[in-house]
């Protein structure tokens, strides 16, 4: 989306906040330095970026804040290799490079209308997070909304300053879980797929959205098809290693279908049509 | 060289029938007469496909490491190949007692690239061995009968451990002595007689044109490191730009990293597509191990590469001051 | 399709004069290593017999490095400067069929897949493509199993094939009509064009096809002993990717120096392991097979889906460089139902 030459060139940005989500994630805030591109920069829920730490490298993230929310970006970030060690490093203050908007959306403008379940897992939480707030911020163009959400530990929950905001909001239902509570946990404790089997949302008029580590996609589709939702029904965002963004690189192809193009945001009947390598 | 391969093939089913092993690891006929391929014989009645030629040059003991979970592994076995598995039962990466070498008399392997056909192409060669050990290589416009000896690899020509130095069953004739085995680091003496400055000039232009595939690492049954130095991105030790200095960096770190383990198989420089003589800097530091520490690699199981241990009276050249 | 003819003695001229107006690049006998396509300096000579290459001109288009962007500073105070494309004028002299048909699928990805690379397409557009025609073929080709041919002409401005003392000029573009717009070049007779196709026929003739390459694509299948069969030996390097002219695979990294560095692109490969392992660790192809898989399906099923045309002109590079033999020729025979 820069102008200035060719597709690989990012916009700066200065980090404008950095939140402490849990022991290894951060959620960055970040602000393009260019004025017209902070006023004009667009983006749908779904979508991801190139955020880039000059010298070390770039990576792939989705967009984790709402467009409702203007002037800013966010993006979350769990310390697993060179460049995300090296943004937990950064402080307010400094820059990034960002390429973005990336890839497909979720399908907000054919949601309306509907009720609505996310189901998320750890850090999976970030793009739903995206369209969560979307949803939440333009609330009466959506049903009821239910929000599972579940990590390992209560330690390995991001965005807890948001739950009340989510929980109170109207005909907006919670439902938090960790697979091993703490001391301090009066909360769920179980899987996140058995949490959704215990609720039992209905599938009428309703489409789930889910993201989170492979192993709870795994066990919360047959929880969903069980309900009775079909695989039209039922959107994911998939992850794959990622590198231009922009169909050239080759590296996030499952079968014919490039990842960065034509996903992240797929329905689980799409799914079904590509190899099962992802 | 059938009598070899009928005895290989015996070997072979009698250990997978017995239940001694769970798999052959072996040469099979490659997709044209001048390559053999490796295989994974699984079930006696495979061992058909198990081949012995003067193209059989794949060091096999790369696949060792990985095949970890088969169960008890047989490898056909050269010389070097069996000094490999040496090193890597040393380095503790398989136990002595999951491998079972089958070794091989060798007389050296074919060096594809001196079969110098008529047109100047391999297409459509046909190849055929003697009853006397020599090749006729035939194509369309000629045919020519010539011994292996004269179209020997380098490394086979140098090479003094043609008997492997272990072995758990051990096939063939006796071999003779390899033409040069006596002086195995002549081409060393050669480049050190260059002065400095050519030798640099020589390598930055070998190096100008790594394309940093890692064949050669790959090929190497002492390369099995999880993430290599040259892949680490935290800290980033090499960039994966492959200009001369970068590349420099690689192939002469990589030769430390095997000082002392290296059995100069030579299949880093039969794989580069670059013709880098990369074993040539193996050939450096294999002397000066030798020298330093009086240890060749991969003959004693017990053993212990110089580099990976320490002992206070280890040889100090020059001391502090030097 | 018209046609000129240049006395091999009048092709060191025909090159320098080039020279004035082009940088070209040729393959060049520097005596150490493969022949490649290089710069052709002012003396230098050209290598246009023998067999194809080893290297493809791939590196002219995609570049092994490819800066990207330089960076300055830190904190707050970062600028950067991306790099301008690539204008000079370029010819290529004594591309093998093979490689210049390899350029127009570099184009399907670099031009047609949704937004052109602004990079790949200038040096693109300035370069011109001036073929020669195989006479014998390396022990790996293959290029009329995948519906070439040693004297094709896909993706050239001119074909160069050899008849002796002189070069049959098939002229195929107006570019390619503007660089024989030179003194040297004389009028072709039907002589010529008759011993050209000649040559042609009895270079093709040394390679009967081996497979019905377009039936392949419908018989790729997932799960299917073939990729576990071959894949078991491969060794994981990239000697294949880096050789082969359509490859083009690529990763973006940062280098330091001193207060601030460039970005750059370099190539990369599917067939690495860590190709597409994800920072936490999960790898969606994790072992040799599934990279296998990945590689063949990508060239002959995957990009014909998208683009109509296979990832593949036979060029046998990787088959020869391959260190364990695995042999694309005989994975496809293998797919298709042939013998093994």
């Amino acid at each position: 989306m820069s102008e200035a030459g060719h597709l690989y060139v990012p916009n700066l940005a200065v980090i404008d906040r950095v939140v402490e989500e849990t022991w290894d994630t951060k959620t960055f805030r970040a602000v393009f330095t260019d004025e017209r591109i902070r006023k004009d920069f667009n983006y749908h829920p779904g979508q991801f970026q190139e955020v880039s730490v000059f010298g070390v490298g770039e990576a792939t993230f989705c967009l984790a804040s709402s467009p409702t929310r203007a002037g800013f970006i966010e993006f979350s970030a769990k310390k697993v290799g060179a460049v995300t060690i090296a943004l937990h490093e950064l402080s307010e203050g400094e820059t990034v490079g960002i390429r973005a908007p990336y890839g497909n959306w979720f399908p907000h403008e054919e949601l309306r209308g509907k009720h609505l379940v996310f189901v998320g897992g750890g850090i999976g939480m970030a793009p739903l997070r995206s369209f969560l707030n979307f949803c939440l911020d333009r609330r009466n163009d959506y049903g009821h909304i239910d929000i599972f959400y579940g990590a390992r530990t209560p330690g390995d929950l991001c965005y807890t300053r948001e739950f009340d905001a989510w929980r109170n909001a109207p005909d907006t239902s919670l439902y938090l879980t960790v697979d091993r509570g703490d001391d301090r946990w009066s909360g769920k404790v179980g899987v996140v797929p058995a949490y959704v089997r215990e609720v039992a949302p209905s599938p009428e008029g309703t489409v789930a959205i889910t993201c989170g580590p492979p192993i709870m996609i795994k066990f919360t589709l047959p929880e969903l098809t069980k309900l009775g939702f079909t695989d039209e029904q039922i959107i994911t965002t998939l992850e794959m290693k990622m590198k231009c963004g922009v169909g050239k690189c080759g590296r996030c192809n499952i079968g014919s279908t490039y990842v960065c193009l034509d996903g992240p945001v797929f329905t689980y009947a799409q799914l079904r049509q590509l190899p099962p390598e992802f | 060289m059938s009598n070899m391969e009928t005895a290989m093939r015996e070997t072979a089913a009698r250990l997978l029938t017995e239940g001694r092993v769970a798999l052959v690891l072996g040469y099979e006929a490659g997709s044209v007469p001048f390559k053999t391929a490796p295989t994974f014989v699984e079930r006696a009645e495979d061992v058909g496909r198990l081949v012995w030629s003067p193209f059989c040059t794949n060091n096999l003991a790369v696949y060792l490491p990985k095949l970890k979970g088969v169960g008890r592994v047989a490898i056909v076995a050269k010389g070097c190949d069996a000094r490999s598995a040496v090193t890597l039962i040393q380095e503790h990466q398989i136990p002595r007692e999951q491998v079972v070498i089958i070794g091989l008399h060798c007389s050296g392997m074919v060096d594809v690239d001196r079969l110098a056909p008529i047109d100047g192409s391999l297409a459509g060669i046909f190849i055929s061995m003697e009853a006397d050990g020599r090749l006729t290589v035939a194509s369309g416009d000629g045919r020519r009968t010539l011994a292996v000896g004269e179209v020997l690899q380098e490394r086979c020509r140098v090479c003094a451990y043609n008997t492997p130095a272990i072995a758990d069953e051990i096939l063939g004739d006796p071999a003779s002595p390899m033409p040069a085995s006596a002086d195995p680091f002549a081409v060393v003496a050669e480049m050190e007689r260059l002065p400095a400055a050519e030798r640099q000039a020589f390598w930055r232009t070998q190096v100008e044109r790594c394309l940093r595939c890692y064949a050669c690492r790959e090929a190497c049954p002492a390369c099995y490191c999880r993430t290599c130095f040259a892949d680490k991105a935290a800290p980033r030790w090499l960039s994966k730009a492959n200009t001369v200095d970068e590349n420099w960096m690689f192939h002469a770190v990589r030769a430390f990293h095997l000082a002392g383990r290296c059995v100069e198989c030579g299949e880093c420089e039969r794989v580069c597509p670059m013709d880098i003589p990369i074993s040539k800097l193996n050939r450096l530091l294999d002397r000066d191990v030798r020298e330093r520490f009086g240890y060749v690699a991969g003959l004693d199981p017990e053993g212990v590469p110089p580099l990976g241990t320490f002992r206070p009276d280890d040889p100090d050249p020059g001391g502090h001051e030097g | 399709m018209s046609a000129v003819i240049l006395r091999k003695s009048d092709l060191p001229a025909w090159a320098r004069r080039l020279l004035a107006s082009y940088r070209v690049v040729a393959p060049v006998g520097e005596g150490e290593g493969p022949v490649r396509y290089q710069p052709l300096a002012s003396d230098g000579a050209v290598v246009l017999d023998g067999l194809r290459p080893l290297r493809a001109p791939k590196e002219h288009f995609i570049p092994q490095v490819e800066p990207l962007l330089t960076f300055q500073g830190s904190g707050k105070a970062v600028t950067i400067e991306p790099m301008a494309a690539m204008e000079s004028a370029t010819v290529i002299l004594g591309v093998r069929p093979c490689d210049a048909r390899a350029v127009t699928r570099l184009d399907d990805v670099f031009l047609g897949r949704k937004e052109a690379d602004s990079l790949y397409e200038a040096r693109r557009k300035a370069t011109l493509l001036v073929g020669l025609a195989c006479a014998t073929p390396s022990w790996g080709c293959f290029c009329t199993s995948v519906g070439g041919s040693p004297a094709g002409t896909e993706g050239l401005d001119l074909l160069l094939t050899d008849l002796g003392d002189r070069y049959h000029v098939a002229v195929l573009s107006g570019a390619g009509r503007e660089l024989t717009a030179d003194p040297v070049f004389g009028s072709a007779t039907d002589a010529d064009a008759a011993a050209a196709e000649e040559r042609h026929a009895a270079a093709a003739a040394r390679m009967p096809a081996l497979f019905d390459a377009e039936a392949v694509a419908g018989k790729v299948e997932w799960e299917a002993p073939v990729w576990m069969r071959h894949a078991r030996r491969c060794l994981a390097c990239g000697a294949c990717s880096f050789l082969c002219p359509t490859c083009h695979c690529f990763d973006i990294q940062d280098e330091v120096t001193g207060e601030g560095g460039v970005r750059f692109r370099c190539w990369d490969t599917c067939q690495f392991g860590e190709f597409t392992r994800m920072g936490a660790g999960h790898n969606p192809r994790p072992t040799q097979t599934e990279r296998l898989r990945q590689r063949v399906s990508h060239k002959f099923k995957y990009l014909v889906e998208e683009f109509g045309r296979m990832g593949c002109t036979g060029c046998g590079r990787c088959v020869e460089a391959c260190p364990v033999n695995i042999d694309i020729r005989s994975v496809l025979r293998e797919i298709e139902g042939g013998e093994r």
